[in-house]
């Protein structure tokens, strides 16, 4: 009781220090200014005022938040942290986790006298004027720097004081927790000071040059309720992204303290996939775009133009590009995974699955599915991706002559087929090398293939599943050639597992 | 049986490789003496000991906890790594005061017994501003040992002390080790090594060696 006390009285001397008090004198001017500002156009209008136009605007006043609120904040966070950031003291929260935790609980002591004396002035500043526990009728009109209209159809003025109060709250402690785990991240206080001259600049230039469809980048926004109501239409979008945004910050808090060197080695792995989910989507949204424009199109159109392809006659970049990247790329992914198993199977392997054969449909029962299931999930993207973008969501196509079951049949079945035999052909040429850059080699011979003029008689199975093929020949022909090809890939491979049995 | 358990470990530090595959075992109830020459990696081996840094690779294991998996800082530690951040402001007592509260283990008589213990007055109105180095660094040790920490991890806390504080300083560590606390310890100093570890290693060529005639 007696260590409460003192430490009150400890908290009530900082609060009354001079340095509060010349924050309050500033608060005290400013709210002058926007006094004034608030009497002359209730008087130049001839309508009412009250006491919550002074202090919303005083609350949400974007020149205060941005040159005074954000700039006092920063200071305050960034020295808590430096000064917090201490050996001794860690070793006793016992992680980074608790002592971000415990510096945004040192941070609000220090910094709850502003956040009193910000509140307690716009109060303060009331006297004099009208008492009303509505809005006034210069609240509705739309004021250049602080719009409280925005706020008359979402809340009471008492309610949108509260709603203020919270918003600072939570925008102030999340802006400390971000600053706080860059700082553990870095351990440096220069990078630290470079962040939070970024956000004071990110701000500064923000609210005045950022149009209204992206001030959500800007920092301010955050910490005024209008700004936020006019950016995002709504006061529960921007409690819905702070909250978001709070909500993975503390989730990434747990993983703070692990060594991420084994995390980091495992995402390793997933890195090819990653940047080739990333290509995929990227070429099905340039269709999208490119058909965008165009009347009538439907999402199924941004479905065969991505998919499109290249043949003998019909060739150009984009589309050679984009089948090289879905369709090799998935091959070099199986080459990689190809790789590792051909490098694997010991003779502890082979005695478990007795014959090779056996060993190969293993493997391969799981690849054909997966890349069965890859054509569905490519179709998908398209649709989602074209529905993103507008198209009409008709199942025809508008930009091909083909019938539609032609066209499904072609991508599906001959598409299945096609990466059958690229799967098998890499794998024979693994098993021959045990060298995985002659896969890579083999497919680049296919990307020469492609070119104009090679395949003219379309016998060589490679790209036959372009859906370009299908205006010169009949998806049925197609089949049968892929189901010829990799018959005979198939042979080769028994071929050469009989072969490497004979010793 | 060993407390603290370091296998294969390696770390690059700023650019510098400073240990290369280092295992190391530090039984309970010793005091063990690290020494090398400036920027060797005494103070980066013990961060990595107490968590603050990982190494690149290796394990490093508290009381047969790896540090990293499921927890970050060992528990009981009391440590001298750097130069202890005080609110200047504050008298000796009221820093102590700010890190007991973060525990909230001791009691107020507890922080003036560590006080006097290094020989420092715990009523004293004086502010850490005005302090001397050798009173900072008592402070420090005594916020080492002032929760009954029983692994004790001392970067260079001889430093700026006189030769009565040193002295008795010697004595209260000495102390500790019988009382079954297990220490580490730099010092540029060979006679605090000598007179006080049970085991010294050598920081030399990335690698722990252990010194048999300090």
């Amino acid at each position: 009781m007696r260590q409460r006390n003192i430490r009150l009285k400890e908290y009530i001397q900082d609060v009354l220090s001079i340095k509060w008090i010349l924050v309050g004198v500033v608060f005290y001017f400013y709210g002058v200014l926007l006094k004034n500002e608030v009497v002359r156009d209730a008087y130049e209008m001839s309508i009412s005022f009250n006491n919550w136009d002074i202090t919303l605007r005083m609350l949400n006043d974007m020149y205060l938040i941005v040159f005074f609120i954000i700039p006092v904040v920063l200071f305050f966070s960034t020295k808590t942290i430096l000064v917090d950031f201490d050996y001794q003291i860690l070793i006793r929260l016992g992680s980074f986790k608790n002592w971000v935790y415990n510096s945004l609980k040192q941070f609000w002591k220090k910094g709850t006298p502003l956040l009193f004396v910000w509140i307690f002035m716009s109060l303060f500043m009331t006297i004099g004027f009208p008492y009303s526990w509505n809005w006034s009728q210069v609240s509705g009109i739309k004021h250049s720097a602080t719009p409280l209209y925005e706020l008359i159809n979402f809340f009471t003025p008492l309610s949108a004081f509260l709603s203020q109060c919270v918003l600072l709250i939570l925008t102030i402690s999340l802006l400390h927790i971000m600053l706080a785990i860059v700082y553990v991240l870095t351990k440096s206080k220069h990078f630290l000071l470079s962040i939070s001259g970024l956000v004071f600049l990110g701000g500064v230039l923000g609210f005045k040059l950022l149009p209204k469809k992206i001030a959500f980048l800007s920092p301010p926004t955050f910490f005024s309720l209008t700004a936020g109501v006019n950016t995002f239409g709504s006061p529960i979008v921007i409690y819905l992204v702070i909250l978001g945004i709070g909500t993975l910050s503390i989730l990434f808090l747990q993983i703070l303290d692990l060594d991420k060197k084994t995390y980091i080695n495992s995402i390793k792995s997933y890195i090819p996939i990653g940047c080739y989910i990333f290509l995929c989507t990227i070429g099905i949204i340039y269709s999208a775009n490119s058909l965008k424009e165009s009347s009538g199109t439907t999402i199924l159109d941004v479905w065969v133009a991505s998919f499109v392809g290249v043949n003998a006659e019909s060739f150009s970049y984009i589309p050679f590009f984009y089948y090289a990247i879905v369709f090799f790329g998935f091959t070099y992914l199986v080459q990689l995974f190809l790789s590792t198993e051909v490098e694997m199977l010991g003779y502890y392997k082979i005695i478990r699955y007795r014959n090779l054969n056996k060993w190969f449909w293993n493997w391969m029962k799981k690849l054909l599915t997966v890349a069965a299931l890859f054509f569905f999930i490519l179709m998908g993207l398209s649709l989602i991706i074209a529905v993103l973008f507008g198209m009409k969501p008709d199942f025809h196509v508008t930009i091909f002559s083909n019938q539609l079951y032609e066209v499904l049949y072609h991508f599906f079945v001959n598409g299945f087929l096609q990466i059958m035999f690229y799967i098998i052909a890499v794998f024979i040429v693994s098993w021959v090398s045990k060298e995985s850059i002659y896969g890579v080699l083999l497919i680049s011979v296919f990307m020469v293939l492609l070119l104009p003029g090679i395949n003219e008689t379309g016998f060589i199975p490679v790209g036959l599943n372009s859906i370009v093929y299908l205006m010169d020949y009949s998806p049925y022909s197609l089949t049968l050639i892929l189901i010829l090809a990799n018959g005979i890939a198939l042979g080769i491979v028994n071929y050469l597992f009989k072969q490497s049995l004979k010793i | 049986m060993s407390i603290i358990t370091l296998k294969n470990v390696s770390k690059t530090y700023k650019g510098l490789t400073l240990f290369s595959n280092v295992d190391l075992n530090i039984d309970k109830g010793k005091i063990y003496g690290i020494v090398g020459p400036n920027g060797s990696g005494k103070s980066v081996l013990f961060k990595m000991i107490c968590g603050f840094v990982f190494p690149d690779e290796g394990n490093i294991f508290v009381e047969g906890t790896e540090i990293g998996k499921r927890k970050r800082f060992p528990d009981n530690f009391g440590i001298i790594i750097d130069r202890p951040g005080y609110i200047p402001n504050k008298t000796g007592f009221q820093n102590l005061k700010e890190l007991a509260l973060i525990k909230g283990k001791i009691s107020d008589e507890r922080i003036s017994e560590a006080m006097e213990i290094v020989g420092l007055q715990p009523n004293a109105k004086q502010k850490v501003k005005n302090y001397s180095l050798g009173m900072k660094q008592k402070l420090a040790i005594a916020q080492a040992f002032m929760e009954d920490q029983q692994v004790l991890i001392l970067d260079e806390p001889f430093n700026a002390l006189d030769a009565g504080s040193v002295d008795r300083i010697r004595r209260l560590l000495l102390s500790f080790k019988d009382e079954g606390r297990t220490i580490l310890i730099t010092s540029h100093n060979q006679e605090d090594i000598r007179v006080l570890c049970d085991n010294v290693y050598r920081i030399n060529d990335t690698q722990l060696e252990v010194v048999t005639n300090f």
